[in-house]
């Protein structure tokens, strides 16, 4: 399993461009999953693509350890996930979505930030599924469809 | 058996140098022989330990499953219900308990799967089994007790993280069925009517040591011959060969094509549809279906 990289771009960052990108290539190769995220203007992007089967457990516990840190290192006030184009997602893969709000409540106060879930009600996964996460942090987690 | 044995004979005369089509001299198999003892024994200790766990995954599968009713004939409420799981033993969850003129019905998914998931599944069996018995409770505070001995058990004692989605309905003699909690959508279907998929939009247990006010109490009505019809992600997510998932359209579709025949047949005819459309069987499959008498 390969290692997830913060890279810096070395050119100066213009407004509406990705300043940091985090390489997860390596994380999930060969799993199905894709992902892409960096850091615009405060705000840590991912998108999710393909399917996060059950072998991409892994893979998906990388990802999201990688976007908390992320998180944290950059001092973002929110992480906006989209979903919208990821097709499944298996019930251990979704324990790493759980583990990852539990963490996020357990930091303290000011080093909190907020998940933002864009999501379709098109994909039976997360019309069952993501709405719960809200459930275990009101305050710092919002699903958008 | 006899095949693990010839691919061990044959590592063990290449490790020792010898070429396994012409055998070896006198001298090594004087050599060799207290070594292959040695392995042969090892070799038929793991075997008879992979199959003691293998039986021990069996008799756990059949303690799991015989503990779920798979035909209830209640006063008001009469269910058929079965649960087929992908490994030896799953997460899958189901119950029919009749308390007085209650009928409970409950359904839930412990993610993962092996052998933890499915003691975490037995755990909740009981729980809820003794829960609903103490008294005339709304579903959301019987899943308040339940998550509190559940995430004490899990979080505190096993030092665990699993959780697990359940819906608890309580069918009243009257058609009046309260529920709460977090599973699949349900599925009802009005006699001579329309099919309504109906949400459940409550939380999980497990996650958090206190869920009181996370499930709101929400309420049916159905009529004589009303069905509802309940399942796990195992029936709604089954995927074909080219990825496809049975999805809600497909079971509706199922539910139509048999409603007012006998709650077995329709629980079978969705089987039966899941079967034929999966390409593998890749999760723990449950189908309940229960209907108002």
């Amino acid at each position: 399993m390969g290692s997830v990289t913060l890279r810096a771009l070395s050119y100066a960052p213009l407004r509406d461009t990705v300043e940091v990108v985090i390489d997860l290539q390596a994380a999930t190769a060969g799993t199905g999953l894709e992902v892409t995220a960096g850091v615009t203007d405060g705000i840590l992007a991912a998108t999710f693509s393909g399917s996060a089967e059950m072998q991409a457990f892994e893979a998906m516990q990388q990802v999201v350890s990688a976007l908390h840190r992320a998180a944290i290192e950059r001092r973002v006030s929110l992480v906006s996930v989209d979903f919208i184009k990821l097709e499944f997602m298996s019930s251990s893969c979704f324990k790493c979505l759980v583990t990852w709000i539990s963490e996020i409540t357990e930091l303290s106060a000011d080093a909190q930030y907020k998940v933002r879930f864009l999501s379709s009600t098109a994909q039976l996964w997360q019309r069952r599924s993501l709405h719960v996460l809200q459930t275990f942090a009101t305050d710092l987690v919002s699903i958008e469809t | 058996m006899t095949d693990d044995l010839h691919k061990l004979l044959r590592r063990h005369l290449q490790s020792a140098g010898i070429d396994p089509a012409t055998g070896p001299t006198p001298e090594a198999w004087a050599k060799l022989l207290p070594q292959l003892d040695r392995a042969y024994r090892e070799a038929d200790e793991d075997h008879v330990q992979r199959d003691r766990l293998h039986k021990e995954l069996v008799i756990a599968q059949v303690v799991q499953t015989s503990l779920l009713p798979t035909e209830h004939e209640g006063q008001h409420f009469k269910v058929a219900a079965t649960l087929v799981p992908a490994d030896e033993v799953g997460g899958d969850y189901y119950d029919v308990i009749n308390v007085g003129d209650t009928c409970w019905i409950a359904i839930g998914d412990v993610a993962g799967h092996g052998l933890r998931t499915a003691m975490i599944m037995l755990m909740v069996q009981s729980i809820v089994a003794a829960a609903v018995r103490l008294g005339h409770m709304p579903p959301s505070e019987v899943l308040t007790s339940v998550n509190r001995a559940l995430w004490d058990n899990i979080r505190k004692r096993l030092g665990s993280d699993e959780h697990m989605t359940c819906t608890l309905l309580r069918c009243g003699p009257d058609g009046r069925v309260a529920f709460a909690g977090a599973h699949e959508e349900m599925l009802v279907c009005r006699a001579g009517g329309e099919c309504e998929i109906i949400p459940t939009p409550g939380t999980w247990l497990g996650v958090l040591p206190d869920i009181t006010g996370k499930n709101q109490d929400r309420e049916l009505q159905l009529r004589p011959g009303d069905t509802i019809v309940l399942f796990t992600d195992g029936v709604t997510e089954a995927r074909d060969a080219h990825k496809r998932q049975f999805g809600m359209e497909r079971l509706i579709e199922v539910v139509d094509r048999h409603r007012g025949a006998p709650l077995p047949a329709i629980r079978d005819a969705i089987f039966g549809a899941v079967e034929q459309f999966r390409d593998a069987l890749e999760d723990d499959t449950t189908v309940v279906v229960a209907a108002y008498a």
